[in-house]
């Protein structure tokens, strides 16, 4: 057992191997400086910001977007955004969303895989290639049409409308699970079933701990995207008690886009939980976003 | 005995992809259906009642000159996305080799990628105020005070401006993945080359690039199709003003179904879009069958 489950951990090393050696002085002077000039591109804004955020309105009208703020400790715009722009209500309802479609998503999407791949069925080629088609075809372009469907079923304005997009179309993360269920012993199974285990009960606990570190990296990745996403709670849920984050953001910014200050602190509290989470996941996040793409 | 356990696995194989396949038919298929057959139809959007119209929506929009200056737009973040590729390819390689703090570099240079869309257009709404704008700051620090960018005005170049928006977020993204490719080639090649004394250049020349052309080919044609998609940035900053100035086909689309009430005509862009994507599409699998015969 214990064998197994070290097998499938996720690559625990991010380490890069050093494949190209570059030996004279200049060439390294130079990757550094292009790198270096790359960390500075990325800090730029967010530091600007971060300067703005923390001036009075006075202090900023007179003394403009560069200079230090006079009290580094002033957070009174943050306060004030948070408040008026209805923020808590925004972090409950992303936090709902998240809530109720991360671990559904994650429930059907193994379910998927653990039928594709342990059972052998008669219409096993038609199914797979049912859930292939789809990852062809970008949202953006049946938008029209999706947003009729979320009438029709009489799911525009409801939190609904959003939990069965998130849950529904995620088939990217049906294929990785499916990847990763071929990798665990079928033995396993069989072992089980001959000490007398249902299917449910070797899906439930035989294949779903050993699946342990993709759900995670599954759910981290179906956390951001439901926290950053801005297009689903903008069109299908514009209701102002179902605003998320995202989208209260956006109607905050309304016409107050000129108050810098107020602005930018908003700004940035949208922007640091992920980046929190980032910090601290970032093996799961980055090893996850790779297998996600090198398919 | 058999029989039962055939029986059962049925059971379990239904039970299993029944919601999900009753979602995916919902939420993947009929919107794809209901795409074609509302291209047909002069629906408005509101009222219960359509007549079908033909293929009157094709002819007008493929008639329409704006659908090709809404292109010339969407040509910006093509040009954009490739020379992401590059510099991400770039990027990639440079971290691939023996340098310090490796680790560090790349962290900070994807973080980007995982920032609220919405925060990052607005922040860079402020990075693009004339007077503010740091890009300025140094310019007019240089004395060049007469050489100032306007960001976002009525010039082409606003949608270079909007593009590098989604440079600055995904750069790091495309690097992370030309660095998990680049690890991927087998060291033992590198080391033969370090024996016969191959220098960087010569080693990227020939054994880099050789290996990874075909994730490169496939990874352009992917940002190429997320290119023609585009909209978020100008949808979130100039809601393509001035005058259309920095429309994308996605936004144009969107205006027309939300804006003007012309569904049909909005479902025949998106089809125009689907079938597009779908040719690069083909192309990325051609693509990938011949470097697998190799």
């Amino acid at each position: 057992m214990s064998i197994i489950s070290k097998k499938t951990k996720p690559k625990d090393d991010l380490m890069i191997k050093d494949t190209f050696i570059i030996s004279n002085k200049a060439g390294r002077i130079a990757s550094y400086a292009i790198l270096i000039f790359f960390m500075i591109l990325v800090f730029t804004p967010l530091l600007i910001l971060l300067n703005v955020s923390l001036k009075s309105n006075q202090e900023y009208m007179l003394k403009g977007v560069y200079a230090l703020p006079e009290n580094i400790l002033n957070f009174k715009n943050y306060a004030k955004a948070f408040v008026t722009g209805k923020f808590a209500l925004g972090f409950k309802n992303t936090l709902i969303l998240i809530g109720v479609s991360v671990p559904v998503s994650l429930l059907t999407g193994t379910m998927v895989a653990y039928a594709m791949g342990r059972f052998d069925f008669v219409l096993k080629k038609l199914m797979l290639l049912l859930f292939l088609v789809p990852t062809f075809i970008p949202a953006m372009t049946v938008t029209i049409a999706t947003f009729t469907l979320i009438r029709n079923l009489g799911l525009y304005n409801t939190r609904l409308a959003g939990m069965l997009l998130y849950i529904g179309t995620d088939i990217m993360q049906i294929y990785i699970f499916l990847q990763f269920i071929n990798q665990i012993p079928v033995a396993l199974d069989e072992s089980a079933r001959i000490d007398g285990a249902s299917r449910l009960r070797i899906y439930w606990s035989i294949i779903l701990p050993q699946m342990k570190p993709a759900l995670a990296t599954g759910a981290i990745l179906k956390v951001l995207g439901i926290y950053n996403d801005f297009f689903t709670p903008y069109m299908y849920m514009p209701k102002s008690n179902l605003k998320t984050v995202a989208t209260a953001l956006n109607s905050f910014a309304g016409d107050r886009m000129a108050d810098w200050p107020l602005m930018s602190s908003a700004i940035l509290f949208v922007a640091i939980p992920t980046i929190v989470m980032y910090i601290f996941m970032q093996r799961y996040i980055i090893s996850g976003v790779t297998d996600g793409a090198v398919k | 005995m058999k029989i039962k356990t055939k029986v059962k696995d049925r059971i379990t194989v239904i039970g299993f992809l029944l919601v999900p396949v009753i979602l995916l038919l919902m939420f993947s298929y009929y919107p794809l259906m209901k795409l074609f057959q509302l291209s047909f139809t002069d629906w408005n959007g509101l009222s219960k009642d359509f007549h079908y119209v033909g293929f009157k929506n094709f002819k007008d929009v493929l008639g329409q000159k704006e659908l090709f200056e809404v292109f010339a737009n969407n040509a910006a973040y093509i040009i954009t996305a490739i020379i992401q590729q590059f510099v991400g390819l770039f990027l990639a390689i440079l971290l691939n080799s023996n340098l310090q703090k490796k680790n560090m570099f790349r962290s900070v240079i994807f973080m980007p990628y995982i920032i609220n869309g919405v925060a990052v257009a607005f922040m860079f709404n402020y990075m693009y105020d004339y007077t503010n704008s740091p890009v300025n700051v140094i310019i007019r620090a240089l004395g060049f005070e007469s050489h100032q960018i306007h960001f976002l005005t009525a010039s082409y170049f606003s949608n270079f401006a909007l593009s590098f928006i989604s440079f600055w977020k995904y750069v790091g993204f495309t690097m992370v993945i030309f660095i998990a490719a680049l690890q991927s080639i087998p060291g033992e090649i590198y080391e033969a080359a370090r024996v016969d004394g191959a220098d960087f250049k010569q080693t990227v020349r020939y054994i880099t690039f050789p290996n990874i052309k075909g994730m490169v080919e496939i990874s352009l044609l992917l940002s190429i199709n997320g290119a023609l998609q585009a909209y978020f940035e100008p949808f979130m900053i100039t809601k393509g003003g001035p005058n259309g100035r920095t429309d994308t086909f996605i936004t144009k689309s969107l205006a027309l179904a939300f804006d003007y009430k012309k569904y049909g005509k909005a479902a025949v862009m998106g089809i125009i879009l689907l079938v597009m994507i779908l040719l690069i599409v083909a192309v990325q699998r051609l693509l990938l069958r011949g470097n697998k015969k190799e």
